[in-house]
C-alpha cells in the first residue's frame, strides 16, 4: 500500500509541475496551452542533445530548462499575445502550435524513441519494503523544489503580487500601471522553465519522443480542473490527488484503465464542484 | 495663483464608430478638487480613462505637469503622477489589504515602497491592524479607503476619483469627503466624477458638465447649481 502511495506521488508531482505551468498561464492570459506539451518535447530533446554530446547531466538538465523557458516565451510573443482580445481563437492556436513544435521535434529527432540517461540511473532508495528509484526521486525533489521557488515567487515578490494581480482583474491590474506584456511573458517564462523541470525530470522515466507529453498534458489539465482554473495550489494539491488515485486505480484494478480514473475524477468533480476543489469567486493565481 | 496640473484638449474616444466623449477640454489645479458631473452614459467614467489611457483616444492632447502626455501609456503616466481611483473600488478581493496597497507602488524600489506604506498606516491607522485580510472581506466603505489609500501609494500629483461615494452609507461618504478634503489641502490636484451632489458642492470649487459627450457648462459649483446647470444635464435638458 505504501508502495502504490509513493508510486502515486510521483506521478501527482509530475502532473502537478506541469498543471501549474497551465494553470499560471490561463490565470494570465485566459490561455487553454495544449502547446505546452510541444514545450516539454522539445526541453527533452534539448537535454538529450546535450546531453549525447558529452556535457555533464546537470548542464543538459539546466539547458533543457532554459529551452523550455525560451520556447514557451516564443510562443507567448509570437503567437498568443496576438489573440489576446480575441479568446475564441486560443485553443485552435494552442493546439496549432502543439503540432508545430512536435512536427520541430520529429524533423529534428525523428519519431524513434531517445532514452535519456542519468548519473542516477541506477539509483534504488530502499526503505523497508517500500523503492523508489533514483529518477523517480529526483522528480520528487525537483518538483517540490520548483513548486517552492514559485510559492516564494508568487507570494514574496513585486512581480510575484503583479501576476496575481492580473490573474484576479486584468484590467483593474492595468489601471494601476502594472505593464500587461511583460506579464504574460513572465507567466509564459515560468510555465515553460517548469515544463522544462517536467520534462528534464520525465525524460529519464520513459523515452524522449515528440509524443512523450501527451498523456502527461491531459492528466495535467484534469487537474487543472480539479484544482480550480488559475489556482497554483489548487494544482498542486489537484496533482497530488490524480497521482495517487491512478497510482490506486492501476495497482488494485487495472494499470491499463490508470488513465480513465482521472477521466473519472473529471465528471465528478464537473458533476459536484464544477469550480474546482480550491473554487473561489474570482480567479486567483496564488 | 492655483496652477494647472492637468490640461486636457478636445479629448475625442470613441470604440469602433461610437464616438463616447467627444472635444472634451478641462483642467484641474494643483490643492484643489475638480467635479466632472451629469447623468449616466454621459461619457464622465470615458473623460477619466481617456486621460490614463485605458480606453482609445481619437483625437487631442494631454497636459500634465507641463509635459505633453498624449501620447504615454497607462504605466508611463501612472509613473509621471496620475493615479486612478475607479468605479466599484476594482480592489484584488482575494490578495491581502498589504498586497493592494503595494501594488499601487508597483514599479517603485523595495525601500520606497516600505516607506510609503508606513506613511499610508500612518494615515489610516486601522489598515495597518487589518493588513494581512483579503480585501474582499472588508465592507464598502472600508474598501474605498483601501482604494483611496492604494491611489495614494504611487505618490500622486492628480488622483482621478471614479465615483467614490457608490454604494456608501452617508456617513461613510462624510468620511470619504474629509479624507479627499485632506488630501486635497496637501496639494494635490483631484478630479471627481461624482453623482452625490452634496459630496461635490462640499469638495469642488470649480466643475464641468457633460450631458452626450461634450461639455455642456464649467465653471464655480455654486454658479453651475444657481444656474441649473447641473440639474438640466441630470434631467436631459442640456446638450
Amino acid at each position: 500500500m505504501i508502495q502504490v502511495l509513493v508510486n502515486g506521488v510521483f506521478l501527482g508531482c509530475l502532473f502537478a509541475v506541469v498543471a501549474v505551468g497551465l494553470t499560471l498561464v490561463y490565470g494570465v492570459m485566459e490561455v487553454p496551452n495544449f502547446a505546452h506539451a510541444g514545450v516539454i518535447v522539445l526541453a527533452a530533446y534539448t537535454t538529450w542533445s546535450v546531453s549525447h554530446a558529452g556535457a555533464p547531466f546537470a548542464v543538459a538538465a539546466l539547458a533543457g530548462i532554459a529551452c523550455g523557458g525560451l520556447v514557451s516565451v516564443l510562443t507567448e510573443v509570437l503567437a498568443y499575445r496576438w489573440i489576446i482580445t480575441r479568446p475564441a481563437a486560443a485553443p485552435a492556436v494552442a493546439l496549432g502550435l502543439l503540432l508545430i513544435l512536435q512536427n520541430v521535434a520529429l524533423r529534428l529527432y525523428g519519431g524513434e524513441g531517445r532514452s535519456l540517461d542519468t548519473p542516477y540511473d541506477t539509483v534504488l532508495l530502499k526503505a523497508g519494503s517500500v523503492s523508489l528509484p533514483g529518477v523517480k526521486a529526483a522528480l520528487i525533489v525537483l518538483a517540490v523544489l520548483s513548486l517552492v521557488a514559485l510559492h516564494l515567487l508568487l507570494s514574496r515578490t513585486s512581480l510575484g503580487r503583479a501576476m496575481r494581480a492580473v490573474a484576479q482583474d486584468r484590467e483593474a491590474a492595468a489601471m494601476l500601471g502594472i505593464p500587461m506584456r511583460r506579464q504574460y511573458s513572465l507567466a509564459f517564462l515560468i510555465a515553460g522553465l517548469l515544463g522544462g523541470v517536467a520534462a528534464v525530470a520525465y525524460g529519464p522515466t520513459f523515452q524522449v519522443s515528440p509524443y512523450m507529453a501527451d498523456d502527461v498534458l491531459l492528466s495535467a489539465f484534469v487537474v487543472v480542473v480539479l484544482g480550480g482554473l488559475g489556482s497554483v495550489w489548487g494544482a498542486v494539491a489537484g496533482g497530488l490527488v490524480l497521482g495517487v488515485v491512478e497510482g490506486l486505480g492501476a495497482a488494485y484494478v487495472s494499470a491499463a484503465y490508470q488513465s480513465a480514473f482521472g477521466f473519472l475524477i473529471l465528471v465528478l468533480i464537473l458533476v459536484l464542484r464544477p469550480g474546482g476543489l480550491r473554487s473561489t469567486n474570482a480567479r486567483r493565481v496564488a | 495663483m492655483l496652477t494647472d496640473m492637468l490640461t486636457v484638449t478636445d479629448l475625442t474616444v470613441a470604440f469602433g464608430n461610437t464616438v463616447a466623449v467627444r472635444d472634451v477640454a478641462l483642467s484641474a489645479a494643483s490643492g484643489t478638487v475638480t467635479g466632472i458631473l451629469g447623468a449616466n452614459g454621459a461619457g464622465k467614467t470615458t473623460t477619466l480613462l481617456g486621460i490614463l489611457g485605458r480606453v482609445p483616444r481619437r483625437s487631442g492632447t494631454i497636459t500634465f505637469d507641463g509635459r505633453d502626455v498624449t501620447g504615454d501609456d497607462t504605466g508611463a503616466l501612472v509613473r509621471a503622477g496620475i493615479a486612478l481611483c475607479p468605479e466599484n473600488r476594482r480592489l484584488f478581493p482575494n490578495m491581502s489589504i498589504e498586497d493592494n496597497l503595494l501594488l499601487g507602488a508597483y514599479g517603485h524600489g523595495r525601500k520606497v515602497r516600505r516607506e510609503r506604506l508606513e506613511r499610508t498606516y500612518a494615515r489610516f491607522g486601522w489598515i495597518r491592524d487589518r493588513a494581512a485580510e483579503p480585501a474582499g472581506r472588508l465592507s464598502g466603505g472600508q474598501q474605498q479607503g483601501v482604494a483611496i489609500a492604494r491611489a495614494l501609494m504611487s505618490d500622486p500629483k492628480l488622483v482621478l476619483l471614479d465615483e467614490p461615494s457608490s454604494g456608501l452609507s452617508p456617513v461613510a461618504v462624510d468620511e470619504i469627503g474629509e479624507l479627499l478634503a485632506g488630501i486635497a489641502a496637501e496639494g494635490t490636484a483631484m478630479l471627481l466624477v461624482e453623482q452625490n451632489v452634496r459630496l461635490v458642492r462640499k469638495l469642488c470649487s470649480t466643475a464641468y458638465v457633460l450631458a452626450h459627450g461634450r461639455v455642456t457648462a464649467s465653471g464655480p459649483v455654486d454658479e453651475l447649481f444657481d444656474a441649473d446647470a447641473v440639474s438640466d444635464a441630470y434631467l436631459g435638458k442640456a446638450g
